[in-house]
């Protein structure tokens, strides 16, 4: 060696050797710490200090060595710890675990078990790096050395034979050997365009020309993408040597490495790499006495995403702004200073070695027939195993997202997947088992690009995501061609105006041929793939921008300026739950009445049994509890009740004389009279019960809604003119041509769900087996019902809970049991009626399924039961139950109530009727409209939906309404949307630091267990003032983060 | 690199008064002086004999550097792909409302600029935010008042 | 001399030409609107797009820059090459509909709607100006900053330029100012008012760039915002001063 730089390949070889055979025979553990700019900003740093200290402490010193590496790829896990050479895998490590690491499983060779990777849909527990199923599926052979070596020392590197490659080249082969074996290895551009790379070093190769450059494109600018960071981080000199052999093989002496201004540590272990590359001989003249001259020289970016594209990053070398110019004449013709020039992305150059070491053929065993290797991805996103993941080209996209990455967190359902950064385009669902490789991206709508994969799920609006794309890319277009520059502003212009609600029909349109035009007039990949991200979202997912721009919503519950404060955004009333909220905040509950009843025809009740979507949507609910709205609305309620506030209805002077008949007084029923008899109607209510109030009067038990409360509001609606006629039913009292004859105009059916569905096993029809509904009608209707002591039931609905908390309620009954055939998570009654119901004693036994009922002289005496597991998911997205063989197994009862789902009672509809039924014995209606297929005949509510909520059945009554008023107007009755805003805004209340450290949601107060046996009293007793007053200072407030919003209280110009 | 000892001369040598190294010398004076001020530009022009609009075109075209005197504390929040997922808007209007100004601005009495920036490349662990160059990750929006009290 | 096909025909160009030196050659009209055969080609208008390739593999590209090669298949009415420059015209109308060049290229290729909200920039950003100040000149007093949607033309830091020797010839180029110019005198046929007042404008706007900026006659370097900020740092009267 002179002056420490190797003079021959013999020397390099050498040393190699004796740097595998120090490594090989060094038997001291250790610990390989990730520490690549992620894991130091989750703490890899702080944590290597510990374990330093605490080896010191333990005197452990030179007993286990401490190696700081780059990223091992699975960022999720970070901080993590291999122990080599055990490869015992330690994730989420903290400074304080370092005690345990160093006197447990280094002195005593125990695990530490909090510290080991759980399965996330097993639970199972996995020790060693390669069992775990994120790198299971993996073939890292770009990225794998990243955990072995320190990348600041080359001698590291030397040690696990880096720079072999080199002693290769150098000996026996000439450059078109080399250019030979990469064409053969099948090599594809990783950057992002996939030009096959032998191909891409032949033309620079017969390119003429003494001075020919060789680039390295360090550029990653695509957001989501960060492999290339993590290659030059964890181990630069394994893209300088594929650099050095690119070099040689093209003819190249000199190169540039352009790495992105955002990566100062990238940048530091390069620039150190080429130092020390330099002093070893490695770079520099006469390299390992070849006669081959050879210098790398650092380029920076400065912060623009169109350098990243071939002729802009040259143009950037220079010294220019970063503007692509026209090819021909191609970089391998005239590049950099007009010489022939090859440019490389990172993890292309980072092939080239194991190409030259394993050979080609080796290589093209490796994915499919045109892309051949494997590819690097980030998988980010709403991921459980975020992280860098080197997978074989052809792999699927489920195999990566459910397998490797872990799949969906939360258990939300999967949507899209973005690849190939803003040039590419969202993947769907139905394309999950599509293979990776060029081809079939392109052919789905997106491109590789650099390997971003960013998966979505059902909270991500991509309306949202194609607006976000074309932000960022009229931020990033260079501003040369017209086409481009303005194109992706006006793309960006008319998707904001989407988002935010002023879209309009022919915008689909307009996108589309202006989209075609940027793909097509453009001179550079930036402004031909600009189009893409609005291509492939509206390919897709083109009902969701007709949500957007027809019905003005957001399904995802994004799009700030449409949603407004989700709370009224999901209601299907429109209450503006935020408004009162802050007026309770204020103590002027008067007012927060007012804008209840406004938009409520049934309050108090909806105060008591509503199912409360607001509050699943809740944006305090995101990031803590959500408001107890439902509970606030009805401490409003009591609250003007008390003050004799809630007895005056309006009455409609101007009349229109014209007649409404509205079939039944359920929640839909009520609220389309209501709404019909305040627009000048007059409206005829039939019920067939002996009372009004549909499944609220005889589903819902007393103790859950007072007779008193719902009384009270169904009375308003009735004392403002409503006309209400009982024990009528139809088909049996009366027919709808009865009613047209009788001179009504219009007629509502709502008539709702009440036929039980029978379970189809035998001895059902014995005596003591009836229906939850009929059961609770009887109770409710205050007939007398025979009720055994050991009662058994069916079911996990709110039907079933309600007849369970009556059964208990009888003197006579000792026991209740509830069976229900998926677990407690599944069930779709309200979890604070399933606690209920448990607190007073009802006994649920989970995971079981009634085959039969066992009689004796016709009374039921047991019912025989078989145990479920759960198996695959259904259509409705929980996973169907599985009887498991030979569990069965009985149980003692003497009343059998079954509660396993209703039906509409449609019995009455004849053929000359012309209403259409579907295969659930609903009522077949327009959705736009609520019209039958017969003329001036609507329908609305559970008996068109099926069992539903009572707040639906509302928000279908008051709809239905209003398209009855524009039907019997004249004109098109279709629903009319819009945008979703409050009726006033209310000025927010200022939070003291106390109260955003300890405000937490209250407690429904309810009544002792003791106090509720035998009677119905109403067991929740609803909240205090000052509880009401606490949890109404909560709210976001999220309808004045709209613009509309902003301005009203002053925030904005 | 300090602002007062900046001597153009002498950056333009160690650069050997190449004029493709105009991006370099320019990321230094950025660092130096935390902006590019008028005088400076002037006279990198007149000594590696650039026009003054072409340095200016370069300085415009490129986000690393700012012609207006940023604040004491840079706060940049990541906006790619990612973060945008995970909520990073928020966190950005959460930083603009409580600052008081908007993205790309500096606050009255110079304490704090607000920046986004496309991507960082630690996907995982975002939404990020990088205050002085310290990192902090997955931020939510009640993270912003502490991360904004500990300058 | 080297042969392409132009329109399915075999014919022979100048090696070096560029696809629309070609065409012009052969009679073939092709619309353009940053180009200037005084001036080096920019491309960046792509209103002069042709049809590259054999189809099914063909691509767009603006036939300023494209170089002529042996073989080259050129197209230039194509369905394509006509919806994509359609489009084009109808951008430029969106940000200047009182240029009449503008106006004159949307009636004669038949552009009869106008779907995108109208800016009334008048700067195309066809740097035509920037190159006849550098190329024709040798100015280099004005030229292109930032990038993207907020691409504009102006002189360093918006001032007053010193290299900037007054010659007009940006204004003179300009496709947008073209034909248009009214000044604050309707009346006045040749737009030369402002050297023939009394005083001149150019004596009262010292820190102007151009004389002819004033009161948003041209000032097409400098956007609207940048307008008001200059007006009142030089005290321009208000009735003169453009908000």
């Amino acid at each position: 060696m002179n002056n420490g730089k190797f003079q021959s390949i013999e020397e390099l070889k050498k040393r190699i050797e004796t740097a595998k055979q120090k490594r090989e025979t060094d038997t001291t553990p250790v610990l390989t710490v990730s520490a690549g700019t992620c894991g130091q900003a989750r703490g890899s740093m702080e944590v290597i200090d510990a374990l330093e200290k605490q080896i010191k402490e333990s005197k452990l010193e030179g007993k286990v060595k401490i190696k700081v590496t780059g990223c091992h790829g699975f960022c999720e896990a970070e901080p993590n710890i291999i122990l080599k050479p055990q490869d015992l895998f330690y994730q989420h490590v903290q400074p304080q675990d370092a005690e345990d690491i160093i006197n447990m499983t280094i002195s005593q060779e125990k695990v530490v078990d909090r510290l080991l990777y759980k399965e996330p849909a097993s639970g199972e527990v996995k020790k060693k790096e390669n069992d775990i199923s994120f790198y299971e599926k993996q073939k890292r052979i770009v990225m794998g050395d990243n955990a072995l070596i320190d990348p600041t020392d080359i001698e590291d590197y030397l040690s696990i034979g880096g720079y072999f490659a080199l002693t290769k080249i150098f000996n026996g082969m000439n450059p078109e050997n080399i250019i030979e074996e990469v064409i053969k290895s099948g090599l594809r551009g990783r950057g992002g365009a996939g030009f096959p790379t032998g191909k891409k070093w032949e033309f620079a190769r017969r390119s003429s020309g003494d001075i020919k450059y060789i680039i390295c494109n360090a550029d990653e600018g695509d957001p989501g993408a960060y492999m290339d960071r993590s290659l030059m981080e964890g181990n630069p000199h394994r893209v300088l040597e594929g650099m050095i052999i690119g070099a040689y093989a093209i003819g190249a002496s000199e190169g540039y490495i352009y790495i992105r201004d955002e990566y100062p540590l990238a940048l530091k272990h390069i620039m150190r790499a080429i130092e020390e590359a330099e002093a070893l001989g490695l770079l520099g003249d006469n390299i390992m006495g070849s006669g081959f001259d050879f210098k790398v020289r650092i380029s920076k970016g400065a912060g623009a995403f169109v350098c990243g594209e071939e002729t802009a990053l040259m143009a950037s070398i220079e010294g220019k702004i970063g503007e692509p110019r026209q090819r021909p004449p191609f970089p391998a013709v005239k590049g950099l200073w007009k010489r022939p020039t090859n440019i490389n992305n990172v993890e292309t150059w980072g092939n080239i070695p194991i190409i030259i070491n394993k050979g080609a053929d080796w290589f093209a065993g490796i994915g499919t027939k045109g892309s051949k290797g494997t590819k690097v991805f980030s998988l980010v996103g709403k991921i459980n195993n975020t992280g860098l993941v080197e997978v074989p080209m052809g792999i699927s996209l489920r195999e990566v997202i459910f397998d490797v990455g872990g799949g969906i967190p939360g258990g939300k359902e999967f949507k899209a997947v973005q690849t190939g950064g803003p040039s590419g385009g969202c993947i769907p669902k139905e394309k999950l088992d599509l293979p990776i490789d060029y081809e079939s991206l392109a052919e789905a709508g997106s491109i590789m690009g650099s390997g971003g994969m960013i998966v979505m799920d059902e909270n991500t609006c991509m309306v949202d995501v194609a607006k976000y794309f074309l932000n960022f890319l009229r931020d990033e277009s260079c501003g040369k061609c017209l086409s481009c520059r303005e194109g992706t502003q006006r793309l960006w212009e008319i998707v904001t105006d989407i988002t935010e609600g002023r879209g309009k029909k022919e915008d689909i349109e307009l996108l589309e041929q202006l989209a075609v035009a940027v793909k097509d007039a453009s001179m550079c990949g930036l402004g031909q793939t600009a189009a893409n991200p609005v291509l492939s979202t509206l390919k897709y997912f083109k009902d969701e921008y007709y949500e957007h721009i027809v019905k003005k919503k957001c399904p995802a519950l994004v799009c700030k300026e449409i949603v407004s404060a989700p709370c009224q955004y999901i209601c299907p009333v429109d209450q503006e739950a935020s408004v009162y909220i802050a007026l309770i905040a204020q103590g002027k509950f008067e007012e927060a009445f007012k804008i209840i009843r406004k938009d409520n025809p049934l309050p108090s009740v909806c105060g008591r049994v509503c199912d409360h979507k607001c509050e699943s949507v809740c944006k305090s609910g995101e990031i803590g509890e959500p408001i107890a709205i439902r509970a606030l609305k009805r401490f409003v309620m009591d609250w003007a009740a008390e003050k004799k506030l809630n007895g005056q209805p309006p009455k409609t002077e101007k009349r229109k004389n014209v007649k409404v008949a509205v079939v039944g007084s359920g929640p839909a029923g009520l609220a389309a009279a209501h709404k019909l008899n305040l627009l000048g109607y007059d409206v005829t209510i039939f019920e067939s019960q002996p009372v009004a109030g549909g499944m609220l009067s005889v589903g819902i038990p007393e103790h859950r809604l007072p007779k008193s409360v719902l009384n009270a509001d169904i009375d308003y609606i009735l004392n403002a003119g409503v006309t209400l006629k009982t024990n009528m039913a139809l088909g049996k009292d009366f027919t709808l041509d009865d009613l047209l004859n009788e001179k009504f105009k219009a007629i509502f059916i709502a008539i709702g769900a009440h036929k039980s569905l029978g379970m189809n096993i035998p001895g059902e029809n014995a005596e003591s087996v009836f229906p939850a509904m009929k059961f609770l009608t009887q109770v409710n209707l205050g007939k007398h019902v025979d009720l055994g002591e050991k009662v058994g039931i069916i079911g996990g609905g709110n039907a079933a809970i309600d007849a369970a908390r009556v059964a208990i309620r009888n003197k006579n009954t000792k026991k209740v049991t509830i069976l229900y055939r998926r677990t407690q998570k599944e069930m779709p009654a309200y979890e604070e009626e399933v606690e209920s119901a448990i607190e007073e004693g009802v006994d649920i036994q989970f995971l079981t399924a009634p085959t039969e009922v066992l009689t004796d002289n016709g009374k039921v005496k047991g019912v025989t039961c078989i145990r479920m597991k759960l198996g695959d998911m259904d259509e409705s997205g929980r996973r169907r139950p599985v009887p498991i063989e030979g569990s069965e197994y009985t149980i003692e009862i003497d009343t059998l109530i079954t509660a396993i789902g209703e039906r509409p009672d449609t019995s009455f509809v004849q053929e000359k009727d012309n209403i259409r039924l579907t295969k659930w014995d609903t009522i077949q209606t327009d959705e736009e409209t609520y019209l039958t297929d017969r003329t001036g005949v609507f329908a609305g509510g559970d008996v068109v939906t099926g069992p539903s909520s009572v707040v639906k059945a509302l928000g279908a009554g008051k709809e239905a309404a209003l398209c009855i008023d524009r039907f019997l107007q004249g004109v098109n009755p279709a629903k009319e949307y819009t945008l979703n805003r409050p009726s006033v805004y209310i000025e927010p209340v200022e939070l003291t630091e106390e109260e955003i450290d300890t405000a937490h949601r209250p407690q429904m107060p309810r009544l002792a267990v003791e106090e509720r046996k035998f009677n119905f009293k109403e067991v929740e007793k609803g909240l205090t003032e000052e509880m009401a007053v606490r949890e109404a200072r909560r709210c976001l407030r999220c309808e004045l983060e709209t613009e509309d919003g902003k301005k009203a209280i002053g925030r904005e110009k | 690199m300090d602002a007062e000892k900046l001597n153009i001369k002498t950056l333009a040598a160690k650069y050997n008064y190449e004029k493709k190294a105009l991006i370099a010398i320019l990321q230094d004076i950025q660092e130096a002086c935390h902006y590019l001020p008028q005088e400076v530009l002037g006279e990198v022009s007149k000594t590696l004999d650039i026009p003054l609009i072409d340095i200016i075109s370069v300085a415009t075209f490129y986000k690393a550097f700012s012609l207006e005197p940023k604040g004491e504390h840079q706060v940049t929040v990541c906006v790619g792909t990612a973060c945008h997922i995970r909520g990073a808007p928020k966190v950005l209007d959460e930083f603009e409302k409580k600052l008081g100004i908007k993205t790309g601005q500096t606050t009255e009495d110079m304490k704090f600029s607000l920046d986004s920036v496309a991507c960082l490349g630690c996907c995982a662990i975002g939404p990020v935010v990088v205050v002085d160059g310290n990192y902090h990750a997955q931020t939510s929006i009640r993270d912003v008042d502490k991360i904004l009290k500990k300058y | 001399m080297i042969t392409i096909i132009l329109n399915n025909l075999e014919v022979q160009v100048e090696e070096g030409w560029s696809v629309l030196e070609a065409c012009k050659f052969y009679g073939l009209e092709i619309p353009t609107l940053c180009y200037n055969e005084g001036l080096s080609p920019y491309g960046g208008c792509r209103l002069c797009l042709v049809e590259i390739g054999k189809p099914p593999n063909t691509k767009l590209a603006s036939s300023c820059t494209y170089p002529c090669e042996e073989g080259l298949i050129v197209r230039t009415d194509t369905k394509r090459v006509i919806n994509a420059r359609n489009m084009m015209i109808e951008l430029m109308l969106s940000i200047a509909p009182n240029s009449k060049t503008v106006q004159d290229l949307a009636s004669k290729f038949g552009v009869k709607q106008l779907r995108f909200t109208v800016r009334n920039e008048e700067c195309l950003l066809c740097g035509l100006c920037v190159r006849m100040c550098r190329e024709q000149m040798d100015g280099k007093a004005i030229g292109f900053q930032n990038r993207g949607h907020n691409k504009k033309i102006s002189t360093p830091f918006d001032i007053r330029s010193e290299v900037c020797r007054l010659c007009g010839g940006c204004i003179y180029i300009c496709p947008a100012c073209q034909l248009r110019c009214h000044g604050p005198n309707p009346d006045t046929a040749v737009c030369n008012a402002c050297l023939q007042m009394d005083p001149t404008c150019v004596d009262v706007y010292d820190q102007a760039q151009c004389w002819m900026y004033d009161a948003g006659r041209c000032g097409t370097c400098v956007r609207e915002d940048d307008n008001k900020k200059n007006n009142q740092e030089q005290g321009l009267r208000p009735d003169e001063a453009k908000s």
